[in-house]
């Protein structure tokens, strides 16, 4: 099989392929696709680059050691989202929970730290520069399961049906939940888009 | 395209924000960096030797078959060494009564200090009904007279029924 034909399969296509010929070149174009979508997606939703990196290198490697548990019925978007997503909360909740710790052990020991400011890195910075910056913020504050919705549907643009099914909720809950989310924001931001 | 719902007019400005925020992109050599982990962790894992198989490399072998053998055989013996008393042969051990046993400590008592007799510790030591808390019932003479007849009667209602039978 060429490249050039591979070029022109669908995901649902390349994985197959990977799954049934091992061929590391349809791989290698579903990582291609994919990796700016989902470090754009994880990075929105816990705002440390390198973490986000490391997280998506992990939702590669998972796509490739477990290419066979893929079911040709779902989405392959979906399945690397879901896989994506699952990988962002579990760090969010280690880093939720060590956070607590350190800020109880800071109040015993009355110490200061410097919390690196990642919207500083050259890698980070965009277009929109701070207005961005202050985008980003306002959605770390957001509650977080409103959070993944709200970017998944209105960054990542994915219709509510995929979200429930990269979330494992309703479809009604998804809804709900992404406007919950749009107003906790449209409260943060309103002197931002009165500009 | 879906048309927008209520909910999306109304968060309008807000779902434009959003979507026109930059998009993050990964860092140069995320490719390599990602082929490079998944090789190491191949390479790892068909490298990877089992506890139990660094004892079957030849070199290794005759020395851990000869400590597990010294292992077994140390067992063996002793387990065998221990002599156990064989509970179905053995006599039962007899239960001294509690009576005995207290005359014996009260004889002891009263032998190392000659004012104290044997007979007045023993009352002092010994347990008796009201001690317990038994419930007492007196009974009256005309009580226990009627009680006596109605003794009797059972006694001779057996008899009959016992002699009637032979």
């Amino acid at each position: 099989m060429t490249d050039k034909k591979l070029s022109d399969f669908t995901d649902e296509e390349l994985i197959l392929e990977f799954q049934q010929n091992n061929t590391i070149k349809a791989y290698e174009l579903l990582v291609q696709k994919y990796k700016n979508p989902l470090i754009n997606y994880v990075y929105r939703f816990l705002g440390d680059y390198e973490a986000c990196v490391d997280i998506v290198q992990e939702t590669m490697i998972k796509v490739y050691r477990n290419k066979d548990s893929y079911k040709s019925i779902a989405k392959f978007s979906t399945w690397i989202y879901t896989i994506a997503g699952n990988l962002a909360r579990t760090e969010y909740q280690r880093r939720k929970r060590r956070n607590i710790f350190s800020i109880n052990s800071m109040k015993e020991d009355d110490e200061t730290f410097d919390i690196p400011d990642e919207s500083m890195r050259p890698d980070v910075i965009t277009d929109s520069g701070i207005k961005d910056e202050i985008i980003q913020k306002a959605l770390l504050k957001v509650s977080d399961a409103y959070r993944e919705m709200v970017i998944l549907r209105d960054i990542q643009e994915l219709s509510y049906e995929e979200i429930a099914e990269v979330t494992g909720t309703a479809v009604g809950t998804v809804k709900s939940r992404i406007n919950r989310g749009r107003a906790q924001l449209q409260k943060m931001l309103k002197d931002i888009y009165k500009d | 395209m879906m048309a927008p719902d209520y909910e999306e007019i109304h968060f309008k400005s807000v779902i434009d924000l959003l979507k026109h925020t930059g998009k993050i992109t990964a860092p140069p050599g995320f490719e390599a960096e990602l082929m490079r982990r998944i090789n190491s962790e191949n390479y790892g894992k068909a490298n990877k030797v089992q506890w139990w198989e660094k004892f079957l490399i030849s070199s290794r072998l005759i020395p851990s078959v000869a400590a597990v053998a010294v292992i077994v055989i140390f067992f063996i013996l002793n387990f065998n060494s221990v002599e156990r008393e064989n509970p179905f042969l053995s006599t039962p051990k007899m239960r001294e009564t509690l009576n005995s046993g207290n005359n014996v400590q009260l004889q002891d008592i009263s032998r190392q200090n000659p004012g104290i007799t044997a007979a007045s510790l023993n009352q002092s030591f010994s347990i008796n009904k009201e001690g317990l808390n038994f419930l007492q019932v007196r009974l009256t003479e005309s009580e226990r007279a009627r009680i006596n007849k109605l003794k009797a009667q059972v006694r001779e209602y057996f008899k009959e029924n016992l002699s009637l039978k032979k």
